[in-house]
């Protein structure tokens, strides 16, 4: 009976109903904390409240560890369908919402390097061997992995397999990956070693140490940062011979996702392919759909805060603004022009005040801003700004909240969560480490 | 064309940098009538586009065509002061069942060609049609080796077919250039990229 209760109770929970923030137990006006990893559904938070938005227009791949390096778990990449939500770990521990810019691999055959799409070259050592479909899956529900052997190499020799293709726009800079794994011992001793990864940008190769181990899969990359013409080559495996004459021992390990991609700062989630190229599309702005006035306290204060962790370096900042035309009711934003944090209140299109700081790539940053109509005041961490010159505040309550952007040059990048707002600016700050 | 009118009755879809010279694509606003583009001096189409284009799934079942295909379709052009390009896509929405348009997507604009009117005048005279869209398949710019199984599927691993690329062997059975390949068993493939969760072996 008191189960019935409850969910009636929660059932009745219309956002016109709900009470005040300050009176529901301490909890804020809206703290959303992403836990579920890669379980594709948004969650909600205490109050039931969700985050919106976050839709993109086909699949994408959600890795429980984040976009990172090392430590892969077999079978732990996830495909989340169109308009599903990617909840992912960082390795700094942050939570949150994968966002990202829209993709290609220009690899195809991605998961299949024994394809005739893939060359296999060699010279002073022998070809590299594959046996196909014999090794662990990286993705949950994915197909098995292939096994590839590759010869040593030293001096001028290499034994790799590889794939050219031709950049949209010439200048754009190559970024060459895949997933390595070290074939176990078989007396069950870890097994590892280094291979190669080396990009052309029609000029010059670079290569880029491949350290794997068989205890779990490695993300390898390497990354030119110009470009000349539009000839690229994505070469993967033992390569003394374009690694600067380092000597490789023989490697014997399983591959997946070869992944060629354009003008991007670093490799991206990973897109698999067969017959063609494939493209992930761009997720969409995250935003909150507020009850009108649920952040404007008896005081007439006004407030937001949140996390960020940002994987941007330079050139493809993240920004939380309104996006599109809204320009029809206040709202508040923060973005990042250049490698400045910037939180703004508008009031349709005049910025009513602004704060200035510094999100340090990769790590998490607690961003908040307020603004009671007297002060204003921003922080990053547990640093605050000095309070800005003079502004003036429409009054009037905000009830759209958007974080990120779809703006050329602009789009999101990184993981956004946990997110809390609240009329009052030291419950969100509070919380937050 | 004005651009506050246009800004009226069309909305920016995607903007497209080809070489020095940035193109801005228009799709007429549902509410927007052909006879809208006219009254703002859209009043003829003066290019036809080629373009490689997703079909939504809804419509693919309702005009029998696969969910990508190359289509050929009059557009409108016109040249900015700043050396800008306005591409404006025709008012097909609202002429056919308001959807028309929602369901086409060009996949690439780079991949488009633009030809003058006199290349294709019945395209171009479609302006105003309620379906101003031609199937193209052979305009394609993309071939891949032909490596269907008679049941309908595909061999990824298919033996080597007469298809190959003009400066290398055999390259297995991807997609490629056309004008960078060679043989009597290419087939049309309606683009060189597909979206993450589609597959173009069904599409060929």
């Amino acid at each position: 009976m008191l189960t019935l209760l409850v969910a009636v109770m929660v059932g009745q929970a219309d956002p016109v109903d709900r009470p005040p923030p300050l009176r529901l137990g301490g909890l804020p006006a809206f703290y959303f904390v992403p836990s579920a990893v890669c379980t594709c559904t948004m969650p909600t938070d205490a109050r039931g409240n969700a985050m919106q938005g976050g839709t993109r227009a086909g699949d994408a791949t959600c890795t429980p560890s984040g976009i990172q390096t090392t430590g892969i778990a077999s079978e732990s990449l996830v495909v989340c369908t169109a308009n599903q939500p990617r909840i992912e770990r960082h390795a700094n521990g942050l939570v949150g919402f994968r966002q990202e810019a829209a993709g290609t691999n220009r690899n195809t055959y991605s998961e299949a390097p024994d394809n005739a799409a893939w060359t296999k070259e060699n010279s002073g050592a022998v070809a590299p061997a594959f046996d196909a479909g014999v090794g662990p899956k990286l993705f949950s529900g994915g197909t098995n992995s292939t096994f590839v052997s590759f010869a040593a190499t030293s001096g001028v020799q290499y034994s790799d397999f590889y794939q050219a293709w031709s950049t949209t726009v010439a200048g754009y800079s190559p970024v060459c990956s895949w997933y390595v794994r070290g074939v176990e011992f078989p007396d069950g001793g870890v097994n590892t070693g280094t291979t190669d990864t080396c990009s052309y940008d029609g000029a010059t190769w670079s290569c880029t140490p491949c350290e794997f181990t068989s205890a779990s899969w490695t993300r390898c990359a390497s990354k030119r940062t110009t470009g000349t013409s539009t000839s690229r080559f994505c070469k993967y495996g033992n390569n003394s011979n374009q690694n600067g004459g380092v000597a490789r021992t023989a490697s014997n390990v399983y591959v997946a996702c070869m992944m060629s991609e354009e003008n991007v700062p670093g490799p991206s989630s990973c897109v698999p392919t067969t017959i063609a190229y494939v493209n992930r599309a761009a997720d969409s702005a995250l935003y909150l759909s507020l009850d009108a006035g649920i952040l404007k306290g008896a005081d007439g204060l006004y407030s937001f805060a949140f996390v960020v962790s940002s994987l941007k370096t330079s050139g493809w900042p993240i920004e939380y603004a309104v996006a599109g035309t809204n320009t029809s009711a206040p709202y508040v934003s923060m973005y990042t022009p250049g490698a400045n944090v910037k939180c703004e209140s508008h009031n349709g299109a005049t910025v009513i005040f602004a704060q200035h700081g510094y999100i340090g790539a990769p790590d998490s940053t607690t961003l908040g801003c307020f603004n009671d109509g007297a002060n204003e005041q921003g922080w990053t961490g547990t640093t605050a700004f000095s309070t800005p010159g003079a502004g003036t505040r429409s009054g009037a309550s905000i009830n759209r909240v958007n974080i990120g952007t779809t703006s050329a040059g602009y789009e999101p990048a990184g993981l956004v969560g946990p997110v809390c707002f609240d009329p009052n600016p030291n419950r969100c700050r509070s919380i937050f480490p | 064309m004005n651009q506050a009118r246009l800004a009226q009755l069309a909305a920016l879809i995607v903007t497209v940098t080809v070489g020095p010279v940035v193109f801005s694509i228009f799709n007429p606003k549902p509410t927007t009538e052909h006879a809208d583009l006219v009254d703002a001096g859209a009043v003829s189409a003066n290019r036809v586009a080629t373009c490689p284009v997703r079909v939504s799934p809804e419509c693919v079942a309702r005009y029998g065509v696969k969910s990508y295909e190359t289509l050929r379709f009059p557009v409108y052009r016109e040249a900015l002061p700043d050396g800008g390009v306005i591409i404006l896509m025709p008012a097909a929405s609202k002429a056919t069942d308001g959807k028309l348009l929602d369901c086409v997507r060009v996949k690439s604009w780079q991949d488009c060609d633009l030809d003058p009117v006199g290349t294709f005048p019945a395209v171009a005279s479609r302006w105003g049609n309620a379906n101003p869209f031609v199937l193209a398949r052979t305009a394609s710019k993309f071939v891949i080796p032909n490596c269907k199984l008679p049941d309908g599927g595909f061999d990824h691993n298919h033996a080597p077919v007469d298809c190959q690329p003009r400066d290398a062997g055999w390259r297995g059975c991807s997609v490629m250039l056309r004008a960078e390949a060679a043989g009597a068993e290419c087939l049309d493939a309606p683009t060189g990229v597909v979206d993450y969760g589609t597959r173009l072996e069904d599409n060929l």
